[in-house]
């Protein structure tokens, strides 16, 4: 473990995250110079802009409003996929625990379904998905609440009953939908996740609950720290469990819910990134979120990258054929010294 | 002073006449307004001269009308007429290739209304998007006459549009409007494991009515998975199904229960082609002119339309002769059932 060298990890990290965004903004079907990418940024960076010379035309649309908010939505899913995964598995105390597992990738997957069979403009869905996440989440709450606290096991079970019910019903939608229309499409498409139609305004959506959500989980990152010595320890240590496993487990399912409405299912990385980062830094929760965030964003975009190169697959299966074969590495080498 | 004020009357007068013809004047040029399937009225400067057709139907129907040499990028599936294949592809509805439509700078993006996903991202991105329905036999006109407008030759569309309807009416006219017993019990076959078929409202449906046939899946709306059980039940005359089907279909009815069915067991099963079946076209012509060659052998009815179509075994003179007598008798008896509606 190389647990003092955090800081440098985190720089190094940022560096990697901007070298990757910037790979990824020249890379695309039509054929873009890296040197025009670059200009062509840098002109809509305000003050810097009176200094630089730009294309115009077809090239400018394709950077400034197809490829630029694609890889920043793909860094605040990354981010907020990976530190949601991190709490959860933080307050679970269990390695399997995922942004998805109190329900919000089914409920939302849900929602999205209802919102595709009935034709729901594009404007609506992602509030549609929303809602639906959000709605189940708050029912696994109702059932894991146990004489006015909130039972760890009985809202993991109540979350896995909750997926099982939602996934169910999206499939019956999904199997009474005409196979001649988009439906079908539409809904597999947002079960394996898509970058594909990211919009600048749906990044001043998903940015301010980013900054918040993942802000307030750092914020109780030393009360998660000591959750992991048990709840009882943590009482006598004064750590108020309730409030910590309340705003972590409310913040999380919002960021997971924001990034399902807006981006469909992206597979994986809540699961897997928070292990590799843990694997980087170690089980401490104050390194272990902004190393997780970083490594979330980094890995989303150039999963998302690879999904342009190879013709717009959706980026849910390069995530997990990309990741899982990293993940079995990083397990084999670190056999028995997993962080947990 | 009098004459003074009506000289400046006048002036103004002339002045006020003036701005009211300029604006005209610069509109006279060749500014298009098109209302599309979505009710939208949208506006082009002049007839565009990039079109992106994103739909093999839109393909067709461009081409049909002539306007053709416009089209600049084309979906995946578009592959008619053969000049569409040197075209670059911009992707298919469930991968839009973004990067490649806005490389190619179309004045106008044709797409099919119900993918409003996609209309709303490339309005996003600034491109200026005209919608088709493309879903019945009707969408082919209103969707010729529509892309005519769009192309500022709405007149010889709306010719076109109107040639392509007699010419669909002439080869259905003694098969469309038959009364429901004597028509042929039709099964379409549009995929296997799980078998799916074209219900009500679906184009096939049409087609197949118009060929004065009774499609056995027209309980069910659009598209729908249809049971084995059904199928012996309904027990089909004629079952078609799409050419890339044969070897599976083949398989099937290799099976007992396929056996007892009527169109099994006479071998009457007809593959075409899919594309020419599934496009709400131009090409419609040719499907229904095979569609109503194949039923017409059943309701003996002589062949109407063009060319037969290949998978039609060739008449023996002495059906043909005993059809035509056959056609007399059906023609009045027609005639008479209709004055009974």
């Amino acid at each position: 473990m190389i647990k003092k060298n955090t800081g440098w990890i985190i720089a190094g990290l940022t560096v990697l995250l901007l070298i990757t965004a910037i790979y990824s903004a020249t890379v695309g079907t039509a054929d873009i110079s890296f040197k025009e990418v670059v200009w062509i940024t840098l002109s809509e960076v305000p003050l810097i802009n009176r200094y630089v010379t730009a294309p115009e035309g077809s090239p400018r649309t394709i950077v400034v409003l197809i490829r630029l908010p694609r890889i920043v939505l793909g860094i605040i899913a990354g981010i907020s996929l990976s530190v949601s995964g991190t709490s959860m598995q933080g307050i679970f105390k269990n390695p399997m625990a995922s942004p998805f597992i109190l329900g919000v990738s089914a409920g939302g997957g849900l929602g999205a379904a209802v919102g595709f069979f009935l034709g729901v403009s594009f404007f609506y869905l992602p509030l549609l998905a929303f809602l639906t996440a959000l709605g189940t989440v708050f029912l696994v709450f109702a059932l894991g609440r146990v004489r006015g606290k909130t039972d760890v096991a009985t809202l993991l079970l109540a979350g896995l009953a909750m997926n099982f019910l939602m996934s169910g019903l999206t499939s019956y939608i999904r199997y009474m939908s005409p196979p001649d229309k988009m439906v079908q499409m539409q809904i597999l498409s947002f079960m394996l996740g898509n970058l594909n139609e990211a919009a600048w305004n749906q990044i001043y959506i998903t940015l301010p609950i980013m900054i918040v959500g993942v802000a307030l989980v750092f914020a109780y990152s030393r009360d998660l720290n000591v959750i992991q010595m048990g709840e009882g320890s943590a009482l006598q240590l004064g750590v108020d469990v309730e409030t910590t496993k309340f705003v972590q487990l409310v913040t999380s399912s919002l960021l997971a819910a924001t990034m399902v409405a807006f981006t469909g299912i992206i597979g994986f990385v809540g699961l897997m990134i928070p292990h590799g980062a843990r694997l980087m830094v170690g089980p401490e929760h104050k390194r272990l979120i902004p190393t997780a965030a970083l490594m979330g964003g980094i890995f989303l975009i150039l999963c998302d990258t690879i999904s342009r190169m190879m013709g717009e697959i959706p980026v849910g299966i390069i995530t997990v054929l990309l990741g899982s074969p990293f993940f079995i590495y990083l397990l084999i080498r670190n056999r028995g010294d997993t962080g947990w | 002073m009098m004459r003074k004020i009506t000289v400046i009357a006048v002036i103004s007068i002339m002045l006020v006449g003036l701005f009211a013809v300029l604006p005209r004047v610069s509109e006279a040029d060749e500014s298009i307004t098109v209302t599309d399937a979505r009710g939208e009225d949208v506006n082009l400067e002049a007839p565009p001269e990039r079109i992106i057709s994103f739909m093999p139907s839109n393909t067709e129907i461009l081409f049909h009308i002539g306007e053709g040499d416009r089209v600049v990028g084309v979906d995946d599936l578009s592959d008619y007429p053969s000049e569409v294949n040197d075209l670059p592809n911009v992707g298919d509805s469930f991968n839009v290739d973004y990067e490649k439509i806005t490389e190619l700078e179309p004045d106008v993006v044709v797409t099919p209304s119900f993918n409003t996903q996609m209309i709303d991202y490339l309005e996003n991105i600034g491109h200026t998007v005209v919608a088709t329905n493309s879903n019945t036999l009707e969408d082919v006109y209103t969707d010729m006459r529509l892309l005519g407008i769009m192309c500022g030759i709405e007149e010889e569309a709306n010719q076109m549009a109107d040639e392509l309807e007699d010419e669909m009416n002439e080869i259905t006219q003694n098969t469309a409007d038959l009364p429901q017993e004597e028509r042929v019990d039709v099964f379409y076959i549009a995929s296997v494991g799980p078998i799916y078929t074209p219900g009500n409202h679906t184009f096939q449906n049409t087609l197949i009515q118009n060929a004065g046939g009774n499609n056995i899946a027209d309980q069910g709306d659009g598209w729908w998975e249809i049971s084995k059980e059904t199928i012996v039940d309904e027990d089909p005359d004629v079952i078609i199904a799409t050419e890339d089907l044969e070897g599976q279909v083949q398989k099937l009815s290799e099976d007992d229960v396929w056996q007892s069915i009527s169109a099994v067991e006479n071998d009457e099963i007809y593959y075409v082609d899919d594309d020419i079946f599934s496009r709400p076209a131009p090409r419609v012509v040719e499907a229904q002119s095979t569609l109503t060659d194949i039923t017409a052998e059943h309701l003996g009815i002589e062949e109407n339309g063009e060319e037969n179509g290949e998978e039609i075994p060739g008449f023996t003179l002495p059906i043909l002769l005993a059809s035509v007598a056959i056609i007399f008798t059906i023609s009045i008896k027609d005639k008479s059932n209709q004055k009974d509606d």
